[in-house]
């Protein structure tokens, strides 16, 4: 039902300094990029500086490019500052950001591979992981 | 609803009597190590056991440690767990000896990936090249890469076909494929230096 055949699209432009993509979401959610607001749907790209904005009765679900996975729930605020996991260069800093709301975080093959090099900032303070699925809230 | 009853009880008690500004919770995980470190201006906690939470408050040393358990986990953060995508999928490829022949196995298994593509499109799959620790990291960053492409090329030889999605508001409708060498450097196998290892030299497809 429905099948098409589609085109492989290899490294375009979009994809270029993509650091993730959404997967799931629902209602509406923004992200703020370069002073520019973008609607997001799901297969739209991330990139570093983001900064993503779910609005009311929304949520976003986000893999990242070493499998980490994230959701948001509604009214959240949440920035990508900075996203680089790259083994070949020995390169790892995931660092970023919940202002407001709820996020869910699965670490994908960072927690494995430099789970030290991973900060999630609240705004009481910063969080590290060592290979971890967990929840926080920004009330 | 015996259920839904206790966690609301409990969300009452957590979340009203304290009025916290920040929580962390730590949550069931399939890995070895699940533990998260949390730092403050006024001290740091470490939570390693599923279910352990935590309150933060602004110029205050982080709560104690508090339990919330699996039901009302999944109660309060269901949608966040509705919203989690699936981790991603990986599929291993293994080389017939000096060749860029796929092992029987191997074939089968990247048909198997090929329908996960399809699957999970719109996506972003990584073709990932690994080597042995025999040779230099330099040789070996470059014959893993060279091992991606392959794959990559393998990929492009055959027709992915997408069911469409019924969602509508699909930005990209596309799948990337990125290839990447890894080297020596993420060893399914660990190995000390100079080890020849098969399992090592492998193409990964990790379809997010």
């Amino acid at each position: 039902m429905g099948r098409v055949i589609i085109l492989i699209l290899m490294m375009s432009s979009f994809t270029l300094g993509s650091v993730g993509i959404v997967k799931k979401k629902t209602g509406k959610v923004e992200v703020k990029r370069k002073n520019k607001i973008k609607t997001l749907h799901v297969g739209s790209h991330l990139k570093n500086g983001d900064i993503i904005m779910t609005k009311e009765k929304s949520s976003i679900g986000i893999t990242f490019d070493d499998g980490s996975v994230i959701s948001l729930g509604s009214k959240a605020i949440f920035v990508i500052r900075n996203f680089e996991v790259k083994p070949s260069k020995k390169k790892y800093n995931v660092d970023l950001e919940l202002k407001k709301g709820k996020v869910m975080f699965n670490s994908g093959k960072v927690g494995k591979l430099a789970p030290k090099s991973v900060k999630i900032r609240v705004p009481e303070g910063i969080i590290g992981i060592r290979g971890t699925k967990f929840v926080i809230e920004v009330l | 609803m015996y259920l839904k009853l206790i966690s609301y009880l409990s969300i009452g008690l957590f979340f009203n009597a304290c009025s916290p500004k920040t929580n962390v919770v730590l949550l069931e995980s399939d890995k070895a190590y699940n533990s998260v470190i949390i730092f403050t201006d006024k001290g740091s906690v470490q939570l390693d056991k599923e279910g352990d939470f935590v309150s933060l408050h602004k110029n205050e040393v982080p709560s104690r440690i508090k339990f919330m358990s699996k039901a009302e986990r999944e109660n309060h953060y269901a949608i966040l767990f509705k919203a989690l995508p699936k981790k991603p999928k990986a599929y291993t490829l293994y080389f017939k000896a000096n060749s860029t022949e796929l092992t029987q196995d191997s074939i089968n298994i990247f048909k198997k990936a090929l329908r996960k593509i399809e699957e999970r499109s719109p996506c972003i799959v990584d073709i990932i090249g690994h080597t042995d620790t025999v040779g230099s990291n330099e040789i070996n960053q470059r014959v893993s890469l060279k091992r991606a492409k392959y794959v990559k090329d393998m990929i492009l030889h055959t027709e992915i076909q997408y069911r469409k999605p019924e969602i509508e508001d699909i930005d990209a409708q596309t799948i990337s494929l990125i290839t990447k060498g890894y080297g020596e450097e993420d060893l399914l196998v660990e190995t000390l230096d100079n080890v020849p290892e098969e399992k090592n030299r492998n193409v990964e497809i990790f379809i997010k």
